[in-house]
């Protein structure tokens, strides 16, 4: 006991560095995380936008795809498959169109009607119940979380995480520079480009204690682009 | 004494250790952000270049409907920029792509969902020599090609002057129908 109380205010700064060093050494593992967090979600955001990018690059017009119905009817049943849009508010739900079945297939010059196309849709899908919340300072903010899925001729071939929080895809058409959101069904006759955006969220890490809560203010990826269809002129 | 000067000396170690690694933190997320602010920005001047160029060649060709490869009756460079009753900063009148030469817009804000970026655009509009594309092209020169440079700058911080030039993009123009 002498001992302690002899060296007491040492034993207090030491035990006051330790514990500085072990949240430094906790808030260092965190940042490390979250920085491994933010390139595997913001590598999420890219594939998917990639592919959606190629595909859109791809679309096939009324015309090409009524051709090969002429062709090979039992390609397409169903009608109004061109291209399509669902949407809730400014989010886009849902959006069909025909493209080509391998997007990085050469199209057949000589016969062009000839090449394989595909009715390619890509849906948001909720996750029920489930939402991210996002802390910007001192405001929350709660965000709904989606898959975003590739399905082709009816079938799922690929999808995202559920971590995406936004998708929307806008048209331009000829003649118009602006481009219009998705509020109408089907896209305009004299489509000449579509802009397409993606947000992903990414997972923060739980906390456990006061000094876990994330400090970034960057919780989202997102990737845009704008495609111009030069077919459909 | 002793005991004291070598507690000072430990919090002086501490101190400076802690503050480097809020630093490095500090650094992680700035690159980060960085990076999701060119990828806006990117986004952006895509789509806008896009939209750009849907506009008509030239204001002598607003009424054309068939290719006119007649050079003479083209805007000349020195001349670019809004015409007639066309405001300078109202983008709605522009009806031709030289109508955005030097034209600059510092209230843009791109908003994804919930997510608002601070970006500025400036506009150069030239004509391109087909000789010898990538110069600029002597005052005077006319030909059925131009060239829109659009060039995005950021703020590195909310409250901080745009100083970051993010994108510069261009795109040629054709006059054909």
């Amino acid at each position: 006991m002498q001992v302690i109380l002899d060296h007491l205010a040492a034993l207090i700064i030491v035990s006051v560095l330790v514990l500085i060093f072990a949240l430094l050494q906790v808030r260092g593992v965190q940042s490390a995380s979250e920085t491994t967090v933010n390139a595997m979600v913001r590598g999420a955001t890219l594939d998917i936008s990639f592919m959606l990018e190629k595909d859109i690059a791809n679309m096939r017009t009324f015309q090409q795809y009524t051709d090969l119905i002429s062709l090979d009817p039992t390609l397409f049943t169903g009608g109004g498959w061109n291209c399509s849009t669902t949407a809730s508010g400014d989010t886009t739900l849902n959006f069909s169109f025909v493209t080509l079945s391998d997007p990085y297939a050469p199209i057949d010059v000589a016969n062009p009607n000839n090449t394989e196309l595909s009715l390619v849709t890509y849906q948001l899908i909720r996750e029920p119940g489930s939402a991210i919340d996002r802390q910007m300072g001192a405001v929350a903010q709660t965000h709904p979380l989606y898959r975003l899925q590739r399905v082709i001729n009816g079938v799922v071939t690929g999808q995202t995480q559920p971590y995406v929080t936004f998708f929307d895809i806008e048209f331009a058409q000829r003649g118009i520079a602006a481009f219009t959101p998705t509020s109408t069904t089907t896209c305009p006759a004299e489509l000449t480009r579509v802009r397409f955006q993606v947000q992903m969220a990414q997972e923060g890490i739980e906390r456990i204690a006061a000094d876990q809560l994330s400090n970034s203010q960057l919780n989202f990826s997102r990737y845009g682009s704008t495609i111009d269809l030069p077919n459909w002129e | 004494m002793q005991q004291t000067l070598l507690a000072l000396g430990a919090l002086l170690i501490v101190t400076t250790i802690s503050m480097n690694q809020q630093r490095s933190i500090f650094m992680l997320q700035r690159t980060a952000y960085v990076r999701e602010l060119e990828a806006a920005a990117s986004d952006y001047a895509q789509m806008r270049l896009s939209e750009v160029a849907s506009r008509a060649f030239d204001e002598a060709r607003l009424t054309m409907t068939t290719l006119n490869t007649d050079v003479s009756d083209l805007t000349v460079s020195a001349s670019f920029g809004v015409e007639g009753p066309e405001a300078a900063g109202n983008e709605g009148d522009f009806d031709d792509i030289d109508d955005f030469h030097g034209y600059i817009d510092s209230t843009i804000t791109h908003t994804l969902s919930d997510e608002t970026y601070r970006l500025r655009e400036s506009f150069t509009v030239e004509y391109v020599d087909p000789t010898s594309p990538g110069t600029t092209p002597a005052a005077g020169f006319k030909s059925l090609i131009k060239v829109v440079i659009l060039t995005v700058e950021t703020q590195e911080a909310i409250g901080s002057g745009y100083v970051r030039i993010i994108e510069r993009r261009s795109i040629a123009v054709s006059d054909y129908v």
